[in-house]
C-alpha cells in the first residue's frame, strides 16, 4: 500500500533512525559489498602484482621460441616479462602468434609480435606506419641469421625513442615486428644489445 | 463500515504478490540509496577505462571495430529477445534488466575485469612461469574475476530493488543480462585486439573471424555462466524458498568450472587427445553447459510458478478460469504446450492459447494493483471472457 503525506509518497521515505549521512542505512550492505569487491579487484590485486618482483632473468644462450621455427636471442641478464624459451615444455604447442614475447633491461623494453602477413618487409613497415604515425624515420636493412633480412625504422615519441624492425617469412605467411622502446637519449647507449637482438632472428624449418 | 471476508485463496494471492515483489516499480535514481551512488561511480569509472582502452587505437582500427559492432548488433538483439522471452512468471521490469546489462557491459568489463585480469595473469607469470601461464592461467583467472564482476550487478540490484529481486529465478535473469553485457563488450574487445594483432592489415577479415568464433561459442558462455552463478548466489545468500546453500554453492562452482573449461579448452584438449581433443572438449563443455542451465531453470522455476498459481487461483474460485487453465498459465513452456495439445479442434486450441496469455496479463494487472479490483484488472478479466466467448 502506498501512503501519502501531504502529497509526498511514503515510498522512498527514510525513517530518521535509518539515516546515515543522508543515506538509507538499510541500503549500505549491498553497496559496501559491491564496493569492496571492486576495490579488491581493481586496486588490491594490481598492488600485489606491483609488489611481486619480476624474477626471470635471461641466462646466457637462452633463445625465445616465437612459433613456426622462429627464434630470437634476448640480451643476457634482462628480465623476461612474457614469452617461451626454446626447449621449454608447453601443453599447447607454440605456433606463430601464440607466444609473443617481451623483455626489458636498464629501462629499455623490447616486444616481439608475430602474426599472419603476406607482404614483404617494406609492406609490413608501411602497415606499421599506417597504424602508428609516430613511426617515421630512416629505414635500414638488418642482416639476421640464415639469410633473413629485416627492415628497421626509428621513431620518437613523447619522452621516448625507439625503433621497429620488420621481418617476413613467406614460407609460412608470417610477419614479425620487434619494437624497442627506451627513454629519450637512452637508445644509443644500448645500441649494441639491441643490434644483437635484431641480428639474432632465425628460422628453422619445421618438421 | 463493511468487512470484506477474504478467502484463503485471496490471502494466498496477497502473500504471493508481497513475496514476489511483482508489480513493484523499479526506480534507478534513488538519492538516499547507497547502491545508486556505487552505480554512478562504477559507470563513470567504466566509461573512463573504456575510453582509455579504445581511444589510442580508435583511428587505426576503426574499420575492424565498426565491422565487428555492426555484425554483433543483430546477434545482441537476438539474445535480448531470447532473454526477454525467459523473463516470465513474475517478470522483472525491463529497466532493471537494462541496468544489469549496462553494469555488465561497462563497469564489470572495463573498470573491473580488464584491470584485474591483467594483474592476475602477471602474478601467475611471476609465480609459476610463462609457459604455465600461457597454457593454464586464463582458466584460473576469468572464472573468478569475471564471474565476481558480473555478480556485482546482482548484488547492486538487490540493494536498489530488494522487493523485486526475490527468487533464484530473478538471479538467473539478472545474471543472464549482466553476462550478455559483459559478453558484448568482450566481443568488441576481441575484435579490436584482432584488428591490432594483424598489424592493422585485413581488419574486416579479422573482425569477421572473431564474430564467427565468438558468436558460436557465446551461445554457451558468459550469459549461461552468470545465469547459473547468480541463481546459485541467490540460494547461497538465502534469497530463495527454503535453505539451499549447498545447492547455491555447487551451482556457483559449476558455472566457474564451465568457465575454466572454456578458457583452457586448448590445454585440456591437448592433454585429452592431442589437437583433436580441442573439439572434443568443446562438445563436452557445450553439452555440460546446457545440462547445468536446464537443471538451474528447473530448480528455480517452481517458486515463481507457485507464486503465479497463487495469484491466479482466486480466479478459478470465481469461475473465470478453470483449475487446468490456472495450472497451465502458471507453468513452463512444456506444460502449456501439453495443455494446448490436449484440446481438440484447431479453433478451440487457438482460443485456449489466447486465454492462457490473457490469464498472464490478468496476473500482471493483479500484481500491479496489489490484488485489488482496479479498472485494469476488470478489463483483463473482461478480455478473458471475450476470448472465451468469441
Amino acid at each position: 500500500m502506498v501512503h501519502t503525506y501531504g502529497g509526498r509518497h511514503a515510498e522512498g521515505w527514510v525513517p530518521v533512525e535509518q539515516r546515515w549521512l543522508g543515506l538509507d542505512k538499510r541500503t549500505l550492505t549491498p553497496a559496501i559489498v559491491v564496493a569492496v569487491i571492486a576495490i579488491l579487484l581493481t586496486f588490491v590485486v594490481p598492488l600485489i602484482d606491483d609488489a611481486l618482483p619480476q624474477d626471470d632473468a635471461i641466462q646466457a644462450g637462452q633463445r625465445l621460441d616465437l612459433g613456426g621455427g622462429i627464434a630470437v636471442t634476448p640480451p643476457t641478464g634482462w628480465e623476461l616479462e612474457s614469452g617461451i624459451r626454446v626447449g621449454e615444455t608447453t601443453t599447447v604447442p607454440v605456433t606463430p602468434g601464440t607466444a609473443d614475447a617481451s623483455f626489458s633491461g636498464d629501462g629499455v623494453s623490447i616486444s616481439i609480435h608475430v602474426a599472419s602477413f603476406t607482404g614483404d618487409t617494406t609492406a609490413l613497415l608501411d602497415q606499421v606506419e599506417t597504424v602508428d604515425n609516430t613511426v617515421s624515420g630512416r629505414r635500414a636493412t638488418v642482416a639476421a641469421q640464415g639469410g633473413i633480412a629485416g627492415l628497421a625504422e626509428n621513431y620518437t615519441g613523447v619522452g621516448t625513442a625507439g625503433l621497429v624492425a620488420a621481418y617476413t617469412f613467406p614460407q609460412t605467411g608470417t610477419g614479425m615486428t620487434i619494437t624497442v622502446t627506451a627513454p629519450a637519449g637512452q637508445l644509443a647507449a644500448h645500441q649494441k644489445q639491441i643490434d644483437a637482438v635484431l641480428h639474432s632472428v632465425s628460422r628453422q624449418e619445421q618438421p | 463500515m463493511t468487512t470484506i471476508e477474504r478467502t484463503g485463496a485471496e490471502q494466498a494471492r496477497s502473500a504471493a504478490i508481497e513475496a514476489s515483489g511483482w508489480g513493484q516499480p523499479f526506480r534507478l535514481i534513488q538519492l538516499r540509496n547507497a547502491g545508486f551512488w556505487v552505480f554512478v561511480v562504477g559507470m563513470l569509472l567504466g566509461v573512463v577505462h573504456l575510453l582509455a582502452f579504445y581511444e589510442p587505437g580508435l583511428s587505426s582500427y576503426a574499420v575492424g571495430l565498426g565491422v565487428g559492432a555492426l555484425a554483433f548488433l543483430p546477434y545482441t538483439i537476438a539474445w535480448l529477445l531470447l532473454l526477454s522471452y525467459h523473463n516470465r512468471y513474475t517478470s522483472l521490469p525491463p529497466k532493471l534488466l537494462l541496468v544489469a546489462f549496462l553494469w555488465g557491459a561497462i563497469p564489470a568489463t572495463y573498470w573491473i575485469a580488464l584491470q584485474v585480469n591483467t594483474a592476475v595473469l602477471s602474478i601467475y607469470g611471476k609465480l609459476f612461469g610463462h609457459a604455465w601461464t600461457r597454457d593454464w592461467a586464463p582458466g584460473f583467472t576469468a572464472p573468478i574475476t569475471e564471474e565476481l564482476a558480473k555478480a556485482t550487478a546482482l548484488i547492486l540490484l538487490i540493494g536498489l530493488a530488494p522487493k523485486l529481486v526475490r527468487s533464484p529465478y530473478d538471479g538467473l535473469m539478472i545474471g543472464a543480462f549482466a553476462g550478455l553485457g559483459l559478453q558484448v563488450s568482450e566481443d568488441l574487445l576481441y575484435v579490436f585486439n584482432a584488428a591490432s594483432n594483424g598489424f592493422g592489415a585485413g581488419q574486416v577479415g579479422a573482425a569477421l573471424q572473431i564474430v564467427a568464433s565468438r558468436a558460436g561459442a557465446g551461445l554457451v558462455q558468459h550469459v549461461l555462466f552468470s545465469a547459473i552463478f547468480c541463481a546459485g548466489l541467490m540460494w547461497l545468500i538465502g534469497r530463495g524458498e527454503g535453505k539451499h546453500r549447498v545447492r547455491g554453492l555447487l551451482l556457483i562452482l559449476g558455472a566457474m568450472a564451465l568457465h575454466n573449461g572454456w578458457d583452457n579448452t586448448a590445454a585440456y584438449g591437448e592433454r585429452l587427445a592431442g589437437t583433436a581433443g580441442f573439439f572434443l572438449v568443446m562438445v563436452i563443455l557445450f553439452v555440460a553447459g546446457l545440462v547445468l542451465l536446464t537443471i538451474t531453470f528447473r530448480l528455480a522455476a517452481p517458486q515463481e510458478q507457485a507464486w503465479l498459481r497463487a495469484i491466479l487461483a482466486p480466479e478459478a474460485e470465481r469461475g473465470l478460469l478453470t483449475e487446468a487453465e490456472v495450472d497451465a498459465a502458471a507453468a513452463g513452456y512444456r506444460k502449456r504446450r501439453a495443455y494446448r495439445k490436449a484440446i481438440h479442434g484447431h479453433r478451440e486450441r487457438k482460443t485456449a492459447k489466447h486465454v492462457l496469455e490473457a490469464a498472464n496479463d490478468l496476473a500482471q494487472e493483479l500484481a500491479r494493483s496489489v490484488g485489488r479490483d482496479t479498472e485494469a484488472v476488470e478489463h483483463a478479466r473482461a478480455e478473458i471472457e471475450r476470448l472465451r466467448n468469441g
